[in-house]
């Protein structure tokens, strides 16, 4: 016979696993620090790799200036303003992606509550069907 | 009115009956005409100018996420303009290269609002392109929306530079790109619209959060307002062209559009029905979902989660339930409690 209890609950959860939990199911196995972690190493690289191309696109647009000038540029103010900036955009990245991938995690947690309490629930009627054969 | 009502009820039905031709359909011709688009504005690359090309790429893109749409766009606006000058596809190239390093690590959802603009733009309203993207995608909406507003710039400047690529000699590789430089990022015209739709973006998002009646279609019409308002003070400020007939038309489309969409796609319920597999020991299901439309229930329901106290736990009488027995003594506030989950809670959690 058909349970229909259990498959009410199975459908529920099969559509959880198809659309929400598709993402939350794959990041719910990382710990949180982990997880943060990783993402904040991601947007480190991103935001690096960001600000070396606005860089070059700054050295493009000032090259005749820069060629002209080159034996008069202060190197050493120009790069410690350079480096001052760059150390500030990290920390700035650093915060927001700290928080956005917190809430993120917080989020996946609560959807997977609910699926891991109707795993159990279908389980238990799993059981409870067996006993009654 | 009611006659729109109905029509919003029937187009619901629709919807989560037939879902799965809608959503591919709707995805298909939202890509074909962005590239339609994109080919209109630019058309210096014969493959990427083909109607075929385009047609096939937007029955690909019906099938795959949204995101890939953009970044099928992305890539088809690169070839144009590589077919222009290859230092105009390197200046966008690099652009939409820190656009994606930096932001679509955050937030790779959003990233249709990135052609989404250039379209309203294109459509001569742009006015409504901070409203939809406040209203849909919220805060994380601005960045793309900034980079929206460069690609339209970016491509409308397209004709003027061919027409004056002819001054340039053959290896001035530097001077070219500063000029791009200077007409497409430091556009003051692009940079005025980037602000001005960014403070509306806030604006929209912010009264749109409120949690009073017809938040939504305040959040449109002072929306709309205020950006008229901001986009006059800003022109006049920076002593910049701007049509004051254009801002008119474009602030009703903008409204217009909000209640629009907000009618036939925010206030309705497009549950979809659901087809999913599964297995137990015993069976194979193939079950089909369909979602019931009942308002009334539905607000019931509501009601019900939020009203439920500890106190109702300890009120409930499972004897009212199961009828009395002779010599039964009163539940005590566990038993109640204990009942009160049992009989209520576990059943909706089901349901």
């Amino acid at each position: 016979m058909v349970n229909k209890r259990k498959v009410r609950l199975m459908a529920r959860t099969a559509m959880y696993e198809k659309h929400e939990g598709h993402d939350e199911l794959k990041n719910a196995v990382y710990y949180r620090g982990d997880y943060v972690g990783m993402h904040m190493l991601f947007a480190g690289i991103g935001i690096t790799l960001g600000y070396l191309l606005c860089l070059f696109l700054v050295f493009v647009y000032r090259f005749e200036f820069i060629v002209n000038n080159l034996t008069d540029i202060n190197y050493r103010k120009l790069g410690s303003t350079l480096i001052i900036i760059y150390v500030l955009l990290l920390i700035v990245f650093q915060v927001i992606a700290y928080f956005v991938y917190s809430i993120r995690y917080n989020d996946y947690q609560s959807g997977l509550k609910f699926y891991i309490n109707r795993l159990k629930k279908i389980d238990k009627l799993g059981r409870e069907e067996k006993e009654e054969e | 009115m009611t006659e729109l009502l109905i029509l919003k009820d029937k187009l619901q039905n629709l919807y989560a009956r037939y879902d799965m031709i809608i959503s591919h359909v709707l995805k298909f011709a939202a890509a074909l005409v962005s590239f339609l688009v994109i080919r209109g504005m630019t058309g210096y690359n014969a493959t990427a100018s083909n109607i075929f090309v385009l047609i096939l790429l937007s029955a690909v893109c019906a099938f795959l996420p949204g995101g890939v749409t953009a970044l099928a766009g992305c890539v088809l606006i690169l070839l144009q303009l590589y077919g222009l000058a290859v230092e105009y596809a390197a200046v966008a190239f690099i652009v939409l290269a820190i656009m994606l390093l930096v932001y679509f690590i955050f937030s790779p959802k959003t990233s249709y609002v990135l052609l989404l603009v250039p379209i309203f733009f294109i459509m001569r309203i742009p006015y409504a392109a901070p409203v939809v993207v406040g209203l849909t995608a919220g805060l994380l909406g601005i960045v793309p929306a900034v980079f929206g507003t460069y690609l339209y710039y970016m491509m409308n400047f397209c004709s003027e530079f061919a027409l004056s690529a002819g001054s340039f000699g053959e290896g001035d590789f530097i001077p070219k790109l500063t000029f791009i430089m200077d007409n497409t990022i430091l556009n003051k015209e692009m940079l005025v619209m980037s602000i001005v739709f960014v403070a509306t973006i806030i604006l929209v998002y912010v009264i749109k959060s409120f949690s009073m009646d017809y938040s939504w279609v305040i959040a449109t019409v002072t929306g709309s307002v205020v950006e008229a308002i901001l986009v006059v003070m800003s022109h006049v400020m920076l002593s910049l062209d701007f049509n004051m007939g254009g801002l008119l038309i474009g602030t009703v489309a903008a409204i217009l559009t909000g209640l629009v969409l907000y009618f036939f796609f925010f206030s309705v319920d497009y549950s979809r029905t659901e087809r999913v597999q599964f297995e137990d020991d015993d069976y194979y299901y193939y079950v089909k979902a369909v979602p019931k439309f009942n308002m009334a229930k539905t607000e019931v329901k509501v009601k019900k989660i939020n009203s439920r106290t500890d106190d109702e736990k300890e009120q409930y009488d499972p004897r009212d339930v199961y009828g009395h027995e002779e010599g039964e003594v009163e539940p005590d506030e566990l038993d109640r409690q204990r009942a009160y989950e049992r009989d209520v809670v576990d059943l909706e959690d089901e349901e």
